[in-house]
């Protein structure tokens, strides 16, 4: 299926919108005869299955107005309409003749009336900060104007924006510029960049989502290529995605349970721990959530609302996500059937949100020379950590010493002279230790462990950053700490089964690349260097096992990814679903990262296919 | 409409594979006799199932391997119709999803995929004992060890007995299944979540049984 342009010449002030077309009937449509385009949705793609769409020509499009068919005659329109109407779906007819639009008629079916009164729109202020009243001002006006279009064709959707106002009402801002809020640990400055994002995200929410609404003709998006219709669709497809991973993920609460091994005082000496122990295999995540007296106290933690993520397309940024905010960047909406722009690649921000909470929790605050003492004393050989978090906290810093020792070229244990000298080298390598743990994450979690799929996703995103370069080593370092997690077990044995992995997958990722200069030079690192990257790896053994251990649950991620719709296929390629690309039906999802990991492989980015994969999360992904 | 005796019937079809369809309102006696390319349409004996012969100018059954056969095809094919599903039955699931297309072909939207949710009902069957089905056959999708392990399957008289079973059962995802009835050793039929079903005709009260075990899925709302 080709995208159809309806104008062939485009003025300044014309609007289009890319479609698709459906088969159901293949008569050439005449613009100069009088016909009918009715403009309907969201509605599943399959409502096209009915009777009454049989004579109609069909297409598909990225906006709320998802559907639109065209009809030659006023009884088939009204036959249309009567079903529309029925089943209470938003539409627009435009009678059409000569090429041009003679009218317009809508029907948008009667909403519950919002009540204002139920809102609270107070202005969070900070006397000291005078543009506080310009921040919020901006936010109130533009959340009363996004609610109230939401009201009429979303209306599912405003729930979350509710949530999202509980928050901006309920942030205590310090009065003092320079002073943190003890609670959440920010400045009035954090606050109100928090804000501005945020109101940069609605904006852009808005002005995509709820475009080409009626009067189609009053609501133009402000995306110059779908200047019709907006991508309603798109959008509401990428709140489901979010659902997703937030229903599942964000409700375990990772961070939260990590903290309460500081309730575990029975505990075992991590460092005295051969690798083939059963200890490092059980989940000991979700034992902790088991015991009496700590589950009471997680499910008191849990109470906290999870706030939805404001989502949205951009031009500019990339894959992003920011406290309150989901952006990923324009060309999925084209090429998110093909691994490079793949949506998938937003749980890699994910993970580095979750593993930089964790983070945050496990190093001491480096402006506070007293936590850095700390640290460092518990860092040492003979102190005596209370609990099994100190004790995981110990583990973890000997094993950033470890990466230290090894990139000095030291063969023998080195000494942390002090706090000061222990604080450096905990900065010096917090960034890549932060990236290591968020790839191991990002692989256990979401990429459900398939270490082939994971090294294509990751390789494949990474061919389209410019000057790469120079960042191979990293890359290769990450990627082999996240294979050498599944094969911890193993030892040494474990780390070269990890690495011949690694090398054959680049290879046949090598094989389908025209321009994979980058992986020639990863293979050409391996190769040169292999005694030297083993033992880099090797040395990051701590951090791996504390991600694996520690952070990672079986339970826990077989809850929140299994897939209950899996029909396994095994020929000609494996296959998890029954789904056939471009055929619309009601196969149910429960995983669209699975879904999308099994149908982001195509080679060439392709409207009709990306259309397609947004249409599956948006209409059949149900939540678990 | 003729009768056919049950042993009559079984020697036409030992197996059956199929689809379960929803239907988008209750399909007649009448319009099901009119499916496009069926003929000799009987009835099974003391049973409201109905068996007809299916014509078809593409091989469905590995006719192709065989030179000296040629369309058309004549296959036997059984429907059961219910108040808002109907089952289509044959020797293999392909013949049925032809003829689906058929009546499709001629009757858009009449009939519609319908999907079964195999993950709750194996659970569910486990978790109560005291249910008068149990499970001979799980396949379960195993998401936390990715390209290590990925499927399991269990076989047995009844699966929920096991430790083992029930212990991991809350990690695994059932995606096929097999039921026996507690009454009888064998298995009573397979259902997949696509909506398929096999069966094999052993025993005189198989599509009694059948008709049992889908009102059981249908009063417990697992389908879809």
């Amino acid at each position: 299926m080709e995208a159809d342009i309806l104008t062939k010449q485009l003025g300044p002030l014309d609007r289009i919108t890319p479609i698709v077309p459906i088969e159901t009937d293949n008569s050439n449509i005449d613009l100069n005869k009088l016909g009918y385009f009715i403009f309907f949705g969201p509605t599943p793609p399959w409502i096209l299955k009915e009777k009454i769409f049989k004579n109609t020509n069909a297409w598909l499009s990225f906006g709320l107005y998802n559907v639109i068919c065209h009809v030659k005659n006023s009884k088939s329109k009204d036959r249309i309409l009567r079903h529309l109407i029925k089943d209470s779906i938003h539409h627009e007819v435009w009678i059409i003749k000569n090429g041009k639009l003679l009218d317009f008629k809508f029907n948008i079916p009667e909403r519950k009336e919002y009540s204002w009164d139920s809102i609270k729109l107070t202005t969070p202020k900070c006397t000291d900060f005078l543009a506080s009243d310009f921040f919020m001002k901006e936010y109130s006006l533009q959340f009363i104007s996004i609610l109230t279009k939401m009201s009429n064709c979303v209306p599912h959707l405003i729930e979350d924006l509710l949530i999202i106002n509980e928050y901006i009402e309920s942030v205590k801002i310090p009065q003092n510029l320079n002073k943190k809020n003890g609670a959440t640990n920010k400045t009035a400055y954090d606050v109100f960049g928090i804000i501005s994002k945020l109101n940069a995200a609605l904006l852009r929410f808005s002005s995509q989502t709820l475009a080409g609404i009626s009067p189609i003709i009053h609501n133009p998006c402000h995306l110059a290529s779908h200047s019709l219709i907006g991508i309603g669709l798109a959008n509401i497809a990428l709140i489901k995605l979010r659902n997703f991973i937030q229903n599942n993920l964000g409700e375990i609460r990772i961070p939260l349970i990590f903290d309460l091994y500081k309730l575990k005082k029975e505990f075992v000496s991590l460092r005295k721990l051969e690798e083939t122990e059963e200890y490092w295999e059980t989940d000991h995540l979700f034992n902790l959530t088991q015991e009496d007296k700590i589950k009471t106290k997680f499910k008191e933690t849990k109470k906290d609302l999870l706030f939805p993520l404001a989502t949205y397309f951009s031009t500019r940024d990339g894959f992003r996500y920011q406290f309150l905010t989901l952006g990923v960047p324009l060309e999925t909406l084209y090429a998110c059937n093909t691994i490079e722009w793949s949506l998938v690649t937003i749980t890699h921000e994910i993970s580095h949100a979750i593993i930089g909470g964790i983070l945050s929790s496990l190093l001491p605050d480096f402006e506070s020379d007293d936590e850095v003492l700390r640290d460092f004393q518990l860092s040492a050989p003979n102190s005596q950590p209370k609990n099994l978090y100190e004790e995981i906290k110990k583990y973890f810093f000997n094993g950033v010493i470890n990466i230290e020792k090894y990139s000095l070229g030291e063969n023998k244990e080195i000494t942390v002279s002090d706090s000061m000298h222990f604080k450096d080298i905990i900065q010096r390598w917090y960034p890549e230790i932060e990236e290591i743990m968020a790839h191991i994450f990002d692989f256990l979690y979401f990429y459900g462990a398939d270490d082939q799929k994971y090294i294509k996703g990751i390789w494949n995103s990474w061919s389209v950053i410019p000057n790469i370069s120079t960042r191979i080593p990293g890359y290769v370092s990450r990627t082999l700490c996240t294979i050498y997690s599944m094969n911890l077990r193993k030892g040494i044995n474990g780390y070269i089964l990890s690495a011949s992995l690694f090398k054959n997958t680049l290879k046949s990722i090598r094989k389908e690349k025209k321009n994979g200069q980058y992986i020639d030079e990863a293979l050409k690192y391996l190769k040169d260097e292999n005694e030297e990257v083993k033992q880099k790896i090797l040395s990051r053994t701590n951090i791996i096992r504390i991600v694996k251990t520690f952070i990672y649950s079986e339970q826990f991620s077989s809850d929140a990814f299994g897939e209950k719709w899996i029909t396994l296929k095994k020929k000609p390629v494996e296959q998890l679903y029954a789904h056939k690309m471009n055929f619309f039906d009601k196969q149910p999802i429960t995983n669209p990262l699975l879904f999308l990991n099994q149908f982001s492989n195509s080679k060439s980015p392709s409207i009709a296919e990306a259309l397609w994969l947004f249409n599956n999360l948006a209409f059949n992904y149900e939540n678990n | 409409m003729k009768t056919i005796s049950y042993n009559e019937f079984r020697e036409i079809s030992p197996t059956l594979s199929g689809v379960i369809f929803n239907t988008a309102k209750i399909i007649s006696e009448q319009k099901i006799c009119n499916f496009p390319n069926t003929s000799n349409w009987r009835k099974i004996e003391k049973t409201t199932w109905l068996i007809c012969d299916y014509l078809s100018f593409e091989a469905l059954d590995g006719e192709e391997k065989y030179e000296q056969l040629s369309p058309p095809f004549y296959y036997s094919v059984v429907i059961r119709r219910g108040k808002n599903r109907i089952l289509i039955l044959s020797k293999t699931k392909k013949i049925s999803q032809n003829i689906e297309q058929q009546i499709s072909k001629n009757d858009l939207g009449l009939l519609k995929n319908t999907f079964i949710k195999i993950d709750d009902l194996a659970k569910v069957i486990t978790a109560n004992p005291e249910t008068d089905y149990l499970l001979t056959y799980a396949n379960a999708y195993y998401s936390p060890f990715g390209n290590s392990l990925k499927f399991i399957a269990f076989y047995g008289n009844d699966l929920a007995e096991a430790n083992i079973f029930r212990k991991n059962i809350n990690q695994m995802m059932f995606n096929r299944c097999g039921i026996r009835n507690i009454n009888n050793e064998s298995e009573l039929l397979k259902l997949g979540n696509d909506g398929s079903i096999q069966f094999n005709n052993s025993e005189k009260s198989r599509l009694h049984e059948v008709d049992m075990i889908l009102k059981f899925i249908n009063d417990k709302g697992l389908f879809k």
